[in-house]
């Protein structure tokens, strides 16, 4: 939800950064000199929270939980906004939304896309870590 | 850099705590962080139930939560903190993902404050905290200030009201006025049924003022009774002012009520006590005069007459001296009941004007106290003195009959003087003067009558001003003089002493002491001329002593007034020796009445009295009615039998009695016995058969100056030997006895 304009993808075919720049240096701001280790500290409570709820979001869609889709998709959505998983956040809402209505046959193809970006920023998530 | 809450000029506060629960771990992190980084003191909480748990440890200024989460979501969460005691008005700001409207009024129904769509703008969340956090302190002043505010009215028994002129209940009432009314009247009820609790007497002029003041949108202030449906009468406060809406029309009143009953009845206390008399339950001076000034006004606008009457109790002193002050008060309450039948009396306090019909002069009718045993009739309107006269005697009848007071019955008269208006006077002071002057005149015929004002009379009065102003210049004159009456012993034809009595010289001509003797005693005159009297008697004493040897005593009469004077004995004592003449010389006389009006506390100074060697005497004996058996306990030598006694022997056999009793009494007390005012040979007779042979009187001699009483003295002497007493005792002699003086 309401993510920042500049982070978002304008242009078509080439594949956006998993975690957005602007985003990541707001992080930064919390904690300019990173005395506090805050992004850290922020980064790895987002890592846990993928580690838990990607693999929640795989067995919900396999039990057709539309409700619990709901609940997890609105929790990893903010959250993903926060740290500047932007692309993740966005299919996070979409899925949010149609599991709102219930049970959907288009729902699985979403989480199946939407656990594939989580990959990725997983991925961005250790590099950044480990930098 | 954190920064703290400044509140006002330079009070550093607590930052504000802030309870933050979200069961997102990175969104709780973040926004802690965020927060913290503006000056928040932040409590996570990780879901519902946790944030439950942690309320009362954390008691937060604002509660942050999300909306959204497993478990207890943020809309359950809401209406527990709501429902627990002491969290009913803490700021929630709802965080939310979602921004339809269905999530929204969800959050204010379950009492949320506010809800703020979730986003990384932190610097908005903390402005939009520090927002609630203002609003919400505001708001609990307000209850404070709202709750002070009903607690003071409650306590002033004060309440507000509305009253909108449209709809069928439309006076409405705060809880506080409802509590004014004691629960007589609903919050809301009509004008009318409000009216219907007024008194009826009261009713008309209110709806007229009602009408006036809507008419010309006025302020509306009245005091207003109501008669409440338990019985008891209210008196209410009502202050009203319009209220207009925005094209100035008239919207309404708002107002207060306040229950001032107490006031009111403290009010009316104060008023009846400022125009009443305590004692008697008749206006007082101060409501009598204002109703008198009142009727003077009708009379002259009307051009009637109006009397006034001035009734003074002719031996009201005596009551109170011999029977005690609770007796004057019983009495005076008695003369006030019977007085009150008299007239048309009216009871109505009146501050304001007079009311009504041309003949509500009528209500000023009344009997009240001036003072003392003064009062006063008022007769609004009289055809002619014939009126006021009539009921002047009605008042002298009604006193005729016996009171009882003081446990027994007295027998009360009284003097009345007439002044008319405006005949004898068109000011009230005017009446007062004349009705008192008329009153006096009335006393000075012998009482227990009335007596309509004449000019005439007025000049008595002004006679007596100028006497009294000259009494008060006749010591330092030295116009006072003593005449001396000899003591004469009838058997031995011997003067045994003299009975000194003041004379006036003034004007030319010699003052009876009947004139100047009342005034003195009344203007406190007698003080000084009683001084003065016993320092002359002992210098005559004196005088007499070295030119013909007089060893007896000089009497001089001692007013009751000078024993309340603490020196007495000291003023008899400086009288003798500025002289040189023993105690002795001198003899005081004192009437039987005034030695009873304060018997106990003139005991210790007759004793003294008497151990420095001055006789005492009782005069006018017989005439008062005391008990003789103080007599036993007094330091007396000697009795003057009343002269009235004197006046009848030998014309009535009761008079004999009275006087031969004295004598034994006398006798059995080892007192001398004197009889004063012998005129007869017969009189001298009779006294002499039952054994009283010292006498006073004209007989022997009037009262002479000092050279006379010697001159009379010496042709007495010469005279002697003719033997008088042998003279026939059944003629009355026009020509007086003759004694000697031998010096004893």
């Amino acid at each position: 939800m309401n993510p920042s304009d500049s982070s978002l993808p304008t242009t078509p075919g080439v594949a956006p950064e998993a975690l957005d720049v602007v985003t990541m240096s707001r992080l930064h701001e919390l904690d300019p000199d990173g005395r506090n280790g805050v992004v850290r500290r922020v980064l790895l409570t987002y890592q846990g929270s993928l580690t838990t709820n990607l693999p929640r979001l795989e067995a919900a869609a396999a039990r057709a939980d539309a409700a619990d889709l709901v609940q997890l998709a609105h929790m990893l959505k903010s959250a993903s906004a926060s740290v500047g998983a932007l692309q993740f956040s966005t299919q996070c809402a979409a899925v949010e939304r149609l599991a709102r209505g219930g049970w959907s046959d288009a729902l699985p193809g979403l989480v199946a896309a939407l656990l594939h970006e989580g990959q990725r920023v997983q991925t961005a998530l250790l590099l950044h870590l480990r930098a | 850099m954190k920064d703290l809450q400044v509140a006002g000029e330079d009070t550093v506060v607590a930052p504000p705590r802030v309870l933050l629960v979200d069961d997102d771990e990175v969104s709780l992190l973040l926004t802690a962080l965020a927060l913290r980084e503006r000056g928040f003191e932040i409590h996570e909480a990780s879901s519902g139930e946790l944030a439950l748990q942690l309320l009362r440890q954390v008691a937060p200024d604002i509660v942050v939560l999300d909306a959204m989460m497993q478990g207890l979501d943020g809309f359950e969460t809401c209406r527990h903190i709501r429902a627990t005691h002491g969290f009913d008005a803490v700021p929630i700001l709802m965080l939310t993902g979602l921004d339809d409207d269905a999530s929204i009024n969800h959050a204010y129904e379950v009492g949320a404050t506010d809800f703020y769509v979730k986003a990384n703008q932190w610097s908005l969340l903390a402005g939009r905290l520090r927002y609630l956090l203002r609003a919400s302190r505001t708001r609990q002043e307000l209850a404070a200030s709202k709750s002070k505010l009903a607690r003071a009215q409650d306590l002033a028994r004060m309440g507000s009201f509305e009253w909108v002129p449209q709809g069928f209940r439309s006076l409405l009432l705060s809880p506080e006025a409802v509590r004014v009314f004691e629960g007589n009247f609903p919050e809301r009820l009509s004008l009318l049924s409000l009216l219907r609790s007024v008194p009826e007497e009261v009713r008309p002029s209110l709806v007229r003022r009602l009408r006036e003041t809507l008419r010309e949108r006025a302020v509306f202030t009245i005091d207003l009774p109501l008669e409440l449906s338990d019985g008891r009468t209210q008196v209410v406060h009502v202050e009203a002012e319009p209220e207009y809406d925005d094209q100035l029309g008239l919207r309404g009143y708002t107002g207060i009520v306040q229950d001032v009953t107490d006031r009111r009845i403290a009010e009316d206390k104060i008023r009846h006590l400022a125009n009443y008399d305590a004692l008697t339950g008749l206006p007082n001076r101060r409501q009598l005069l204002w109703r008198a000034e009142r009727a003077v006004e009708q009379a002259r606008r009307l051009q009637h007459h109006f009397a006034l009457l001035l009734i003074d109790l002719d031996r009201f002193k005596v009551v109170n001296d011999t029977l005690g002050h609770a007796a004057g008060d019983e009495l005076l309450m008695e003369v006030a009941h019977r007085l009150r039948g008299c007239v048309r009396h009216s009871d109505q306090v009146m501050d304001n004007g007079l009311e009504g019909s041309n003949r509500s002069h009528r209500s000023l009718e009344a009997v009240g106290r001036l003072g003392g045993d003064e009062f006063v009739a008022l007769l609004p309107e009289v055809g002619d003195e014939r009126d006021a006269d009539r009921v002047a005697k009605r008042i002298l009848e009604v006193l005729r009959e016996p009171i009882y007071a003081g446990a027994q019955e007295c027998f009360v008269t009284a003097s009345i003087g007439v002044a008319l208006y405006p005949r004898d006077g068109t000011t009230v002071a005017d009446l007062l003067r004349n009705s008192d002057v008329a009153m006096y005149a009335a006393k000075g015929q012998g009482k227990n009558a009335s007596a309509i004002y004449a000019p005439a009379l007025a000049g008595r009065g002004r006679e007596k001003i100028e006497l009294e102003s000259a009494l008060h210049k006749a010591l330092e004159r030295n116009e006072l003089v003593l005449h001396y009456q000899p003591k004469v012993e009838v058997r031995s034809a011997r003067l045994v002493g003299a009975e000194a009595l003041m004379r006036w010289q003034h004007g030319g001509r010699l003052v009876p002491p009947a004139e100047f003797i009342p005034l003195a005693e009344e203007t406190g005159l007698i003080i000084p001329m009683s001084e003065w009297a016993l320092s002359e008697a002992a210098r005559q004493a004196g005088q007499w002593q070295s030119s013909f040897g007089f060893m007896d005593s000089i009497a001089v009469n001692l007013p009751t007034r000078l024993f309340e004077r603490g020196d007495l004995v000291e003023c008899i004592h400086h009288a003798v020796t500025q002289h040189g003449v023993p105690h002795r010389v001198l003899t005081l006389e004192i009437t039987e009445d005034s030695l009873m009006k304060d018997l106990q506390n003139v005991i210790p100074t007759l004793h003294r009295l008497n151990e420095i060697g001055v006789d005492l005497a009782i005069d006018d004996f017989g005439t008062g009615y005391s008990s003789l058996s103080y007599l036993t306990t007094l330091p007396l030598s000697e009795l003057k039998i009343d002269r009235s006694f004197v006046r009848d022997l030998g014309v009535s056999p009761q008079s004999g009695a009275v006087v031969s009793a004295i004598i034994a009494l006398a006798r059995s007390l080892g007192l001398r016995v004197i009889a004063e005012g012998v005129e007869t040979l017969r009189q001298m007779e009779v006294l002499s058969r039952l054994g009283c042979t010292v006498m006073q009187g004209y007989l022997f001699s009037k009262p002479l100056a000092p050279e006379e009483f010697v001159q009379w003295l010496r042709e007495s002497n010469a005279r002697r030997e003719g033997g008088w007493l042998e003279r026939s005792a059944d003629t009355d002699s026009p020509e007086p006895a003759r004694v000697g003086y031998s010096g004893r």
